[in-house]
């Protein structure tokens, strides 16, 4: 059975080229606008991977991924975060929200789906 | 301290003017033109002094006026350019959204075409039912020579039928023999049965009988004899047509297989060359399904520049705030005050998420490289 991810991300585009590489992986993939509109996709489904941006409308990256980890049914799920941030300081605030790799776009399929499989959940 | 910094201008000749007049009555000696003196010095202070307000007046009213001009000019300028700036955005993002569906619609397209033409979802390449069909036909000929080797074992049975028909000749032959001696013996018998007179005619009677019977097995042989000859004339007869059927069916599945193996090597041929153009297209068909997926790469561009017109358009909106705030600050001072970006360059500053953009705004006459899909650097916590 095919693997899940969610990808959250304010543009249409990026959410459009990561589902793409995931999508010809053979991932299933679910997409949120945004933080708050990410959080309402986390509705109970077992998602085995996240990929989130950071600067995003409503509700930024950092914030939508300390809200997951206090979420009982996600706290382990993995979160990539792939964004054009490259500030340490912004890294360690990532790390410190609890994400597993931070990925600067732009970026390559090839690379993201190599991050994937290595963080997805079995 | 200085003078100047305890009054302006209009202050100070007042003052200079009211201590002449002062000084006059105080140390002069009382007299009517000492009086008028100290007094024209006094009126003269007080119209200096008017006049110098009003002139301070006028400036601080012309100030004024320039410093609403500058809001004017901020007001009107900057919601155009900021909603120039934000429109262009949106445009350029439906724009790369919809490039994105199309790309992705044509990569999706190619998959399954890839997968179509290397026969995984197929009934199976030419190649394999070329195979195939060599191997079924090949069953069909081994059939039909199988059928032949049949045939040819009946025939040789048949003719093996040949050598009892010469059997069945001999016996023929001996009963033939078996039909003269007995008519010599009944014929000898006669000739006694005379010789015995009137005692020998009752056994000259069974002599004839025996003759007529003799002369009936006779003929019962001849017609066995001609009987087996007939058989023997038809199973050659048979013998002959089996062989030439035979022979008919073995030059007929010889054209049929030569017939099948050129149709088959065509076919293979065929598959080959299908094969060498399926490949081709799968190779050419990946080529541009590689491009399609650069092409998708390269659209990111589109959430960073959307991004650095996003922190702009922004900063740009701050600006009228600024010119207000610089106006308060001018009307409040009495007089002109130094404009300075420093504060909505720190806020733009603030804003900025990528490297080139720091960079840009550290050296903004240096047009810094895009930055690469391969210098995407990952890093794992």
């Amino acid at each position: 059975m095919a693997k899940t991810i969610l990808i959250v991300d304010d543009s249409a585009s990026v959410r459009q080229v990561v589902g793409i590489a995931l999508r010809g992986a053979g991932y299933d993939v679910i997409e949120g606008r945004d933080g708050a509109d990410a959080l309402t996709k986390l509705d109970g489904r077992k998602v085995h991977l996240i990929i989130s941006d950071v600067n995003m409308p409503n509700m930024d990256g950092i914030t939508f991924l300390k809200q997951v980890k206090a979420m009982a049914s996600y706290r382990f799920t993995p979160v990539i975060m792939l964004t054009t941030e490259s500030q340490e300081e912004k890294k360690r605030e990532g790390q410190q929200a609890g994400a597993k790799a931070w990925m600067v776009k732009p970026f390559q399929p090839t690379q993201l789906l190599g991050a994937v499989a290595k963080l997805v959940l079995p | 301290m200085r003078l100047t910094d305890l009054a302006s201008p209009p202050e100070l000749s007042l003052l200079l003017g009211v201590s002449g007049a002062a000084a006059v009555v105080v140390f002069g000696d009382a007299s009517l033109p000492s009086l008028i003196t100290g007094s024209a010095l006094g009126l003269a202070a007080v119209a200096g002094a008017w006049s110098a307000r009003r002139g301070r007046s006028r400036s601080v009213q012309a100030m004024a006026s320039h410093v609403a001009q500058l809001q004017e000019f901020s007001d009107a300028l900057a919601p155009v350019w900021s909603a120039q700036i934000e429109s262009s955005r949106r445009q350029m993002e439906d724009a790369v959204t919809s490039l994105a569906e199309r790309f992705a619609q044509i990569s999706s397209r190619l998959d399954q075409t890839l997968a179509l033409s290397t026969g995984t979802q197929g009934h199976g390449s030419a190649e394999r039912v070329s195979a195939r069909s060599q191997q079924e036909l090949d069953a069909v000929v081994r059939l039909l020579r199988a059928s032949l080797e049949s045939k040819a074992e009946l025939v040789t049975r048949v003719q093996g039928l040949v050598r009892f028909l010469d059997e069945l000749q001999e016996m023929a032959r001996a009963i033939g023999q078996i039909t003269q001696q007995t008519n010599l013996l009944a014929i000898n018998a006669t000739i006694e049965a005379a010789h015995a007179g009137q005692f020998g005619r009752g056994f000259a009677t069974v002599a004839q009988e025996v003759r007529l019977l003799s002369k009936q097995s006779g003929e019962t042989g001849d017609r066995i004899a001609e009987k087996i000859s007939m058989i023997g004339a038809e199973i050659a007869a048979t013998c002959a047509a089996a062989e030439a059927s035979a022979t008919r069916e073995r030059d007929a599945i010889g054209v049929s297989e030569g017939t099948i193996n050129a149709v088959l090597a065509g076919f293979s041929e065929f598959a080959d060359t299908l094969t060498g153009t399926t490949e081709r297209l799968r190779h050419e068909s990946e080529g541009i399904k590689g491009e399609v997926n650069e092409a998708l790469v390269q659209l990111q561009f589109q959430d960073r520049i959307s991004q650095v017109m996003n922190h702009v358009s922004t900063n740009i909106d701050r600006l009228p705030q600024t010119m207000r705030s610089y106006g308060e600050e001018c009307v409040e001072a009495g007089r002109l005050q130094p404009l300075v970006a420093a504060e909505l360059l720190a806020e733009l500053e603030r804003t900025y998420a990528m490297a080139e953009e720091r960079t840009t705004h550290q050296q903004p006459r240096l047009a810094p490289a895009a930055a690469s899909a391969n210098d995407a650097n990952i890093t794992f916590f």
